[in-house]
């Protein structure tokens, strides 16, 4: 009897060595993923943590590092969220076009999207009189970094947000129309509201992103300690001539990362559980 | 507790962030009361520049700002309009590109200060290099630089020196033992990766992971190594192999602090520049 | 009261609707009968004003609300129509509670806190969910989703109610209570509305009359009786479930005419103007009589007796439908214990009988 009734509860030996195969697989990506975070955890040398962080190249970078890629965020929410519901509830020729232009971005290598952005806004490039006009001048400052991340990451939300918009239940949305004649109403209290998840996870990848972005920064914004130093061009200069603060600031980077990241997964979860 | 609250916890997150970096680079946006230089340096020079900047700065009542990258990059920059108002490249030739479109000042450029290339070798030296031609000894780990940046070009040119000069026969410096015959072939089957920047090769063979037995660098990359790891070891190259390649300075044409800027140009011309530079293995 | 002139639709190159015109009186409940994917939906879209016609006009109350009139091009807003729209998934906003679901069309009338509440209050009161106020729509089951939508669409106080397919969001055993329900709170409200369905017995419940639509129009337009005595096209008949047969009115009888449907005799009821015509037969399947003996009480002045085979047997709840072949196909439905008691099967031979006046006859082109 017990013989019969554990082979029709577990299920047959094929499931249970697929099942020993699939836990194998989650443990191996994993350990991919988590050694070598760890690895770098355990080259701190705990007495030098302190006086690392007081070297001011690290502070800057920090403080250049959040407020750039805040302020690239927050404008690329501003954009591409817009952007999004237009491109999901808008049928208009040439629609497949502006899709794959406004998705270029991405598939640009880091350095060739700061060399576009050169082209195009440096004092010498194809707005340059304009700006030259107004006596602005973007490269070398840090606005210019706040761009550049923009240019690259916006991408993410405004895939995010079209998706999201794209599955928003039409009847759902036809029926505010029924009921309210404000578009933006609409808007606001129906719409985003579905589409919120896919919006917030666009807006961390985003954020994520600018945070890590490298190349098209150095291009476009250069490599000035203080305005457009920001933590992964810091990390890169310092690695070789300062290990151990090139170091503590790639861990800084994943500390902060984590904690953002952490905060948000556990709203999110939060969130869904109640409206369970 | 619904999604609205997580929606406006996740703005004040963000406004935070960004009302906090304002708050940081308030001095940064506002407009300061001296003068700014701004300097364009290829990479290898920032740590002879950071030498000197303090004392330029107070010297002269000024605030000196570096942007360091590869002098390439640096030279699209300028052509582009980004604000320098000097310009220190790896390669000559960067300068008088930017001279023939005409963007420098008095159309003036001018060679400041050589570098060579040497062998750096990974703590211990495990492969025992103690010749040019153990290079190209099977087993060998190499590092060098892609041929598309300066400090690769130059290890390039060397490796077809040493074949031309050492490994041909017809050549009056021909090595008999033929250790040198088909140099470059033996010596780029070594080569384990080639990087983008020197600060990389220091890293691979100073980092003593195992990455890689040598590198080819510039003399001045090896001498600020030891100056800041345990003494990295290295093997020179005879000056009648080496590649020599002048550095070069200038002034863009759109430069905003002109004397500011000849006055730091004329510094490294100046002895004093030239001893500082020598001391970090610039020159020779 | 709802009028639509001559609707055109077409999406990507098909034509969706075709020169539809319908009219719906004050204070009725007009069933939209039709299978699924003949457009019902989009007339609705375009009545609401969700989806613009190609071409046509659409009045409500006799104001137009959509069309062009000469160089006036008119296109009222949807939410300007007073019109309220159930649809036919769960459109219930997830993410608020029911009060703040019923309450949304009343915040865009800028009332008062109090006036808000009191109004939310009553609506949930006449659907009868009061104490589910502050419940989320996912807790609520599919009847209780769609009374909610109901209270939803009646807060802007509309005057034409447009239904779609209510019912099919309902676990299917407790569809009949909940039309019921429907139904009294259809009538209790007195309004226009627009029940659509693709269920024949739901529309006879639900409606006074009902419209038939199918390729891109309206077909027919009647009562009950009307339309299932006698349907005005083979479509309409072939939705019912009426047995459409093709034939030719021979000669006048009398009472009776002849027609002659594939190469067997038929009797109807004489319609003279029809004589000499290619006509459409219908005979609905509950007047026909099967049996395996030839003399059943039947006149033959009067009636049809045909011999035919069975071809199928198909069991339902209160009766099995029996399709015979006689040389044209006719379904007829028969009690149970029928069948049992005589141990019908595939291939027996039967006499299929129906009496003359049994027989609905129209012309073939009439439609």
């Amino acid at each position: 009897m017990q013989k019969i009734l554990k082979r029709t509860r577990g299920g047959s030996l094929s499931d249970k060595f697929i099942l020993v195969i699939l836990g194998l697989i989650v443990l191996t990506y994993f350990l991919f993923v988590a050694i070598p975070i760890v690895g770098i955890f355990l080259k701190i040398e705990p007495n030098q943590v302190s006086a690392q962080l007081r070297n001011s190249a690290v502070i800057n970078a920090i403080e250049l590092s959040l407020f750039t890629s805040g302020s690239a965020t927050l404008i690329a929410f501003v954009l591409a969220v817009p952007t999004g519901y237009f491109m999901a509830t808008r049928d208009f020729h040439g629609k497949a076009i502006l899709d794959t232009i406004m998705d270029l971005p991405i598939l640009l290598p880091p350095a060739v999207a700061g060399i576009v952005l050169l082209y195009a806004f440096a004092p010498r490039g194809l707005l340059g009189p304009i700006f030259n006009r107004l006596g602005i001048i973007i490269p070398g400052t840090t606005i210019a970094v706040i761009i550049a991340e923009c240019f690259v990451a916006s991408p993410f939300l405004l895939r995010a947000s079209k998706t999201g918009f794209e599955r928003m239940d039409k009847d759902i949305i036809n029926s505010a129309k029924m009921l309210s004649g404000s578009r933006l109403r609409v808007f606001f209290t129906v719409a985003l509201p579905l589409a919120l998840n896919a919006v917030i996870s666009g807006t961390i990848e985003t954020w994520a992103r600018a945070m890590g972005e490298f190349g098209a920064t150095l291009m476009f914004a250069g490599n000035l300690p203080g305005i457009t130093q920001t933590m992964p061009i810091a990390i890169y200069v310092l690695l070789y001539s300062n290990p151990l603060g090139g170091v503590m600031l790639a861990i800084i980077l994943i500390i902060i990362s984590f904690s953002i990241l952490i905060v948000v997964r556990l709203l999110e979860q939060k969130s869904l559980r109640i409206q369970k | 507790m619904n999604k609205k609250i997580l929606a406006v916890i996740l703005v004040v997150i963000v406004v935070a962030a960004v009302v906090l970096g304002l708050l940081a680079y308030n001095g940064t946006f506002t407009s300061k009361s001296k003068p700014t230089l701004i300097v364009f340096a290829a990479s290898s020079l920032t740590y002879v520049i950071a030498n000197m900047t303090q004392s330029f700065e107070n010297a002269n009542n000024c605030i000196i700002r570096v942007n360091a990258a590869s002098s390439s990059t640096l030279e699209t920059q300028i052509t582009q309009g980004s604000p320098c108002d000097v310009f220190m490249s790896a390669n000559i030739k960067w300068n008088k590109a930017l001279n023939s479109s005409g963007l420098l000042y008095q159309n003036y450029y001018t060679n400041f200060t050589k570098n060579s290339l040497c062998i750096i070798l990974a703590t211990g030296n495990p492969k025992n290099i103690t010749s040019l031609a153990d290079l190209a000894k099977p087993g060998v780990r190499i590092v060098v630089a892609d041929p598309s940046v300066p400090v690769g070009e130059y290890a390039n040119d060397t490796i077809y020196n040493i074949a031309a000069t050492w490994g041909n026969s017809t050549s009056p410096e021909y090595v008999t033992s033929g250790a040198y015959v088909n140099y470059p072939t033996k010596f780029y089957a070594n080569v384990v990766s080639y990087e983008t920047d020197d600060e990389n090769i220091v890293g691979d063979v100073s980092l003593n992971v195992g990455t890689a037995d040598a590198g080819i660098v510039f003399v001045s990359d090896w001498a600020y190594a030891s100056l800041t790891h345990e003494t990295v070891q290295f093997l020179p190259i005879p000056s009648s192999v080496n590649t020599f390649k002048s550095y070069g300075i200038c002034v863009p044409s759109e430069a905003t602090q002109k004397s500011l800027a000849e006055t730091f140009m004329n510094y490294w011309l100046s002895a004093q520049g030239q001893a500082l530079l020598t001391e970090f293995g610039f020159g020779s | 009261m709802i009028q639509a002139n001559s609707i055109a639709k077409s999406f990507s190159g098909k034509k969706i609707i075709e020169n539809l015109s319908l009219e719906v009186k004050d204070e009725e409940i007009l069933s939209l009968l039709g299978p699924n994917g003949c457009g019902k939906t989009t007339l609705l879209n375009i009545i609401s004003g969700l989806m613009r016609q190609d071409r046509g006009h659409i009045y409500i109350n006799g104001v137009l609300v959509s069309g062009v009139v000469g160089t006036r091009n008119v296109n009222v807003k949807p939410s300007d129509r007073k019109i309220g729209y159930v649809f036919q998934t769960i459109s219930l906003f997830p993410h608020m509670h029911i009060e703040d679901n019923v309450a949304y069309g009343l915040k865009a009338l800028h009332l008062s806190t109090q006036e808000v509440k009191k109004r939310t209050e009553n609506l949930l009161d006449f659907v009868g969910l009061r104490d589910y106020a502050r419940f989320y729509p996912s807790q609520l089951s599919g009847g209780q989703k769609q009374r909610v939508a109901l209270a939803r669409s009646l807060a802007t106080e509309p005057q034409v109610l447009l239904l779609d397919e209510p019912v099919s969001t309902v676990d299917p055993q407790l569809r009949e209570p909940f039309r019921l329900e429907l139904k009294n709170y259809l009538q209790a409200l007195k309004m226009t509305v627009i029940y659509v369905t693709h269920n024949l017995s739901e529309a006879f419940i639900m409606s006074d009359r009902i419209a038939v639509m199918g390729n891109g129009a309206i077909e027919q337009v009647g009562s009950k009786t009307e339309i299932f005595d006698k349907p005005s096209s083979s479509y309409v008949a072939k939705f019912l479930g009426i047995n459409a047969i093709k034939g030719k009115a021979i000669k006048n009888l009398g009472e009776v005419m002849e027609i002659e449907a594939n190469r067997i005799q038929l009797l109807a009821s004489a319609v003279p103007d029809l004589i000499g015509r290619n006509v459409i037969v219908t005979i609905k399947p509950d007047d026909i009589f099967l049996s395996k003996s030839s003399a059943s009480g039947f006149s033959s002045e009067t009636s049809n007796i045909i011999e035919g085979t069975i071809t199928e047997l198909v069991q339902m709840r209160s009766n099995t439908q029996v399709t015979v072949d006689t040389g044209f196909i006719v379904k007829a439905r028969l009690p149970l214990n029928l069948v049992k008691s005589e141990s019908w099967s595939i291939g027996d031979k039967v006499y299929v009988y129906f009496s003359a006046d049994s027989l609905n006859v129209f012309a073939e082109n009439s439609s």
